[in-house]
């Protein structure tokens, strides 16, 4: 179980995280839905204990976090960064391994975590090319399967199939919704309502770093007050404006 | 992952990241030989004497109007000075590789500025030198190469008391006894007198008979070792080295900017291993790019790298481990790439500059503050620990080597922890 207790977090005079408050139970896809600039990635960052200078409190497995915080803790989860944080200049097999090394797998570990991600990322073929030869959608499923490397109990995942082509992004809904009924529990940053609703159990909307509304898509349309048939496009528009943002 | 095995297996994938791309490590390594093979050559042209003296030629341009045999052979006489450089050059075959200017033409380049210093040898100078006459000799220069008019004249009086078997200083003397109105029976006693002024003068120019010269060089050290040789590759060595290292350490940037540093900081293992890691494969590239270029010095120069091998490696680890240390404070305390390359170039050039990397500034007299600013840096302490080492054949028993080493590691242990500091403010904190 997670639970975040009055988080905030501010870069300066800007409040990021502001005062959220959630619990995400054990084996449950939990989305961060929020337009640009939300506090989404904010968010993930202090669940992670990456941030620095985030006030509040929160627990991940039972185990207080901070920054910095203890290799047991960390040990209990994976990140998928939004960027495509891999090595271009190392082959497929050779990204798994390294980051399969830092994360604490011995050797024998180590070569079925190689095998499990390439299966995950479906770069079988591909293990042996460098990644700078890859298209950007097998990036973002190498991405993927580099954070699940040591199968963590709780997985980050913040905006995974930005910028990937309709295949690999079915391919990686199929990999998280895997994931998912092995019991791992899923923390998923996104601004598409269509992949929130198909993956996530329960949302948490944010707007300029606050919480608007948390919930299923039903327990969000009756927070918004508006009417049960409401697309989760309507409630999340209802609630955060149709004002433009630029991150 | 527990510290150190996290930090070998980050300094294994840079290391891999680096010998990867071939043209990139190739350029980086070719760069500093080319650079050691150029300064190592030109310093040992400009010292002379294989680079043991720091003496300098001046380039003379000679105009023979004469053109007598007495003429000629002043022109040689010339040729043979080690002060100066005649011009035009003569090759062996007894011609002349440049072309040779009249009197009136020499003077008018000196003026146009198109040559600093000419010698004019007027007609009459053979009937001159005969008679025991001053010799109609001009110099012609631009007022500003002091240094260069200086050396010429000295060339030019050794040559001519060399002509006339020191007549010519009996002429001079005689002249000014006479403008003075010395009584011209005390002048005729001075041709007695001549022979033993012109071996005086001799002697002078060799440092002789004023001065008692005693030589004391260390007798573990190579003949074929070059005083401005060793600096040269030395310093260079030191320069490329920082150099190269905060190219190198400056990866962490990427890190953060390509997102694997969000990465590496979510894994469980200490933070402080990817420094670790960094430093640890800076310091293994530093070490190949240092062997290779005092490699390069050895068999180009003549260094000694042979003489003193552990010391030579207890000297070429410290300075690449103040090298990696200074990379990763630069690439902690920076912002973005731009940031780093400007600041450390900036930083690089000027200890380098003061450091003696590109000149051996010990020669000099320098102001005190320049003196104070010159041992604050890496370049300083680690050139002088490679002089000690290679032309004063000291090893790690002598209290030279340990200050140059004790430096560098403390220079070391504070830019390390400084980068630590700075890089748990600008990465822990803004991941």
């Amino acid at each position: 179980m997670i639970q975040a207790k009055q988080l905030c977090l501010s870069y300066g005079e800007r409040l990021a995280v502001d005062h959220l408050d959630f619990t995400i139970e054990q084996g449950e896809c939990f989305g961060l839905l929020g337009p640009n600039g939300a506090g989404k990635s904010s968010t993930l960052a202090c669940l992670s204990g990456l941030g620095d200078g985030w006030t509040g409190a929160i627990e991940v497995q039972g185990k207080a976090v901070r920054p910095a915080q203890e290799l047991a803790v960390r040990r209990g989860f994976g990140l998928v960064p939004q960027d495509l944080a891999v090595y271009e200049e190392m082959t497929a097999r050779e990204n798994l391994a390294f980051f399969g090394e830092l994360a604490g797998l011995n050797s024998g570990e180590r070569a079925t975590a190689i095998d499990r991600g390439l299966a995950l990322a479906g770069l079988e073929d591909r293990a042996d090319d460098r990644v700078d030869q890859f298209s950007g959608g097998m990036k973002r499923r190498l991405n993927l399967a580099v954070g699940d490397v040591h199968q963590p109990p709780v997985l980050f995942l913040d905006e995974p199939t930005v910028g990937v082509d309709p295949q690999s992004r079915n391919h990686i809904f199929e990999t998280l919704e895997s994931l998912a009924s092995e019991g791992r529990t899923l923390v998923y940053t996104t601004h598409y309502m269509e992949e929130a609703e198909r993956l996530c159990q329960r949302i948490l909307i944010m707007n300029e770093g606050k919480s608007l509304g948390c919930g299923t898509h039903e327990e969000l349309t009756a927070q918004a007050g508006m009417a049960a048939a409401s697309t989760l496009e309507d409630v999340f528009l209802h609630m955060t404006g149709r004002s433009l943002r630029d991150g | 992952m527990n510290f150190f095995p996290a930090a070998i297996a980050l300094a294994r994938k840079d290391l891999r990241l680096f010998f990867r791309d071939r043209t990139g490590m190739l350029l980086g390594f070719l760069l500093p030989v080319s650079l050691v093979t150029i300064f190592g050559y030109l310093m040992g042209l400009m010292t002379g004497d294989g680079g043991s003296s720091p003496m300098a030629r001046a380039t003379v341009w000679v105009a023979d109007e004469d053109q007598s045999e007495s003429s000629k052979a002043f022109v040689t006489l010339l040729r043979e000075s080690s002060m100066l450089r005649v011009r035009p050059r003569l090759l062996e075959d007894g011609t002349l590789q440049d072309e040779a200017y009249d009197t009136g033409t020499l003077r008018q380049r000196v003026i146009d500025g198109d040559t600093d210093l000419a010698l004019l040898i007027g007609a009459g100078f053979a009937e001159a030198v005969e008679q025991g006459e001053l010799a109609p000799l001009t110099l012609v220069r631009d007022p500003g190469r002091q240094m260069e008019s200086q050396l010429a004249r000295l060339g030019v009086v050794q040559a001519l008391g060399e002509l006339t078997e020191g007549r010519v200083f009996t002429s001079m003397m005689a002249k000014q006894m006479r403008e003075a109105g010395t009584p011209e029976v005390m002048i005729e006693g001075m041709e007695q007198v001549s022979q033993g002024q012109y071996q005086m003068f001799q002697g002078v120019m060799q440092g002789e008979g004023l001065v008692v010269t005693e030589d004391h060089a260390p007798p573990e050290r190579d003949e074929d070792v070059s005083y401005a040789q060793a600096q040269a590759v030395g310093g260079i060595a030191v320069m490329m080295v920082l150099f190269g290292l905060t190219a190198a350490a400056t990866t962490l940037l990427r890190e953060r900017d390509e997102g694997t540093m969000r990465r590496l900081l979510s894994l469980p293992m200490p933070p402080g291993s990817i420094l670790l890691g960094k430093a640890l494969s800076t310091m293994v590239v530093g070490m190949i790019q240092i062997t290779l270029l005092f490699a390069v010095g050895e068999i180009l120069f003549g260094i000694g790298i042979w003489r003193d091998p552990l010391t030579l490696f207890v000297l070429m680890l410290s300075t690449v481990a103040a090298a990696s240390a200074f990379g990763l404070l630069i690439a902690s305390w920076a912002k973005t790439p731009k940031q780093a390359e400007g600041m450390s170039t900036l930083i690089i050039l000027v200890m380098s500059c003061l450091g003696g990397s590109w000149f051996p500034l010990q020669m000099l007299d320098l102001p005190a503050a320049i003196e104070v600013a010159m041992r604050m840096t890496i370049n300083h302490w680690s050139v002088s620990g490679f002089q000690d080492l290679f032309w004063k054949a000291q090893s790690l028993g002598d209290s030279g080597i340990q200050a140059s080493v004790g430096v560098l590691w403390l220079f070391t242990l504070l830019a390390s922890l400084l980068a630590h500091r700075l890089f748990r403010r600008n990465y822990l904190g803004r991941a």
